[in-house]
């Protein structure tokens, strides 16, 4: 059986140099922050794992060549780049935009900067619908698009 | 061509499989584009070698992999109808006469190595041949030799 995953801890590489994206942090962006260890992030590091097939042949002239064969899927993990936790997003590269965007945003329930009443909360003034919560304690929410919508919810969670 | 000892198919070449990671830095940029910058990428770590391309099972095969496809290494199940004859440590396989490797073969796998020296390989194999004869005359007359 193929093992197409490492271990967690196989990837934890080092984390990278200052950061040259901070200028966001100036107002112009909001970021989103990490549910682990609550750092902000204007970044996340992105783990692609590439699993590819080699064909070692022998030749009647008895020379040898390995032969790129196949490659056999691309598996993506995303990482707080703080803490190096895992963030689960659910769908790994589709979710990452939307994450940095605060569109989709993962938190702890007991989060202090949320404002929960059901299936919606409201974070850093934006509504945000609660569309999974996990048993080891994260909500996965997902912004509100509709401006009239979360203003009159946002009022009735204020 | 060497065989798998699992499908019994011939074998050409063999699979290894590898993977690589690669690192990304994920960002959006003052768009709002998401900008994907590589930042590391890891050497190929082999995830499983000496696999078999017809029944993807792994061959084991402790010595260099080189020899096994020149058959000079061979891994066959001690059943195998190939197997001409057999006496003590020693087998005949397709008309080369091999030695076991009592370290590395199990009940289910028998692990061969060819015996190089011609001279040798010719008495091994008239005496197996001799032995086997007298216990069952009909075997390698049947056998079409």
């Amino acid at each position: 059986m193929l093992r197409l995953m490492p271990s967690r801890a196989s990837l934890r590489l080092q984390a990278s140099s200052p950061n040259p994206f901070s200028f966001f942090r100036l107002g112009v962006r909001e970021v989103p922050k990490c549910p682990f260890c609550g750092a902000e992030l204007n970044h996340l590091v992105v783990h692609e794992l590439v699993c590819t097939k080699h064909a070692y042949k022998v030749h009647s002239n008895g020379q040898w060549e390995w032969q790129y064969d196949d490659e056999k899927g691309r598996e993506y993990t995303v990482f707080c780049p703080e803490c190096y936790e895992e963030i689960p997003l659910h769908n790994c590269i589709s979710d990452v935009e939307d994450f940095l965007d605060e569109e989709y945003i993962i938190l702890r329930s007991d989060d202090p900067e949320i404002k929960r009443k059901g299936d919606l909360a409201l974070f850093r003034g934006k509504v945000y619908k609660v569309i999974d919560e996990s048993d080891d304690g994260l909500l996965y929410l997902e912004l509100v698009e509709d401006e009239t919508v979360a203003d009159i919810i946002g009022a009735g969670l204020e | 061509m060497p065989k798998c000892p699992f499908c019994g198919k011939e074998i050409e070449y063999l699979h290894s499989w590898y993977q690589e990671v690669t690192r990304y830095r994920v960002s959006l940029d003052e768009n709002g584009d998401l900008q994907w910058e590589q930042d590391f990428v890891s050497d190929s770590e082999a995830l499983e070698t000496d696999v078999c391309p017809h029944c993807e099972r792994h061959i084991p095969i402790h010595d260099d992999t080189e020899e096994f496809l020149k058959e000079r290494y061979v891994v066959l199940r001690p059943d195998d109808p190939e197997i001409e004859a057999r006496k003590d440590n020693f087998v005949i396989f397709r008309g080369r006469v091999y030695k076991i490797d009592e370290n590395e073969s199990s009940p289910d796998l028998l692990i061969l190595r060819l015996v190089e020296d011609e001279l040798v390989a010719d008495i091994i194999k008239t005496d197996v041949e001799n032995s086997q004869m007298e216990r069952c005359p009909n075997v390698l007359s049947a056998g079409g030799r």
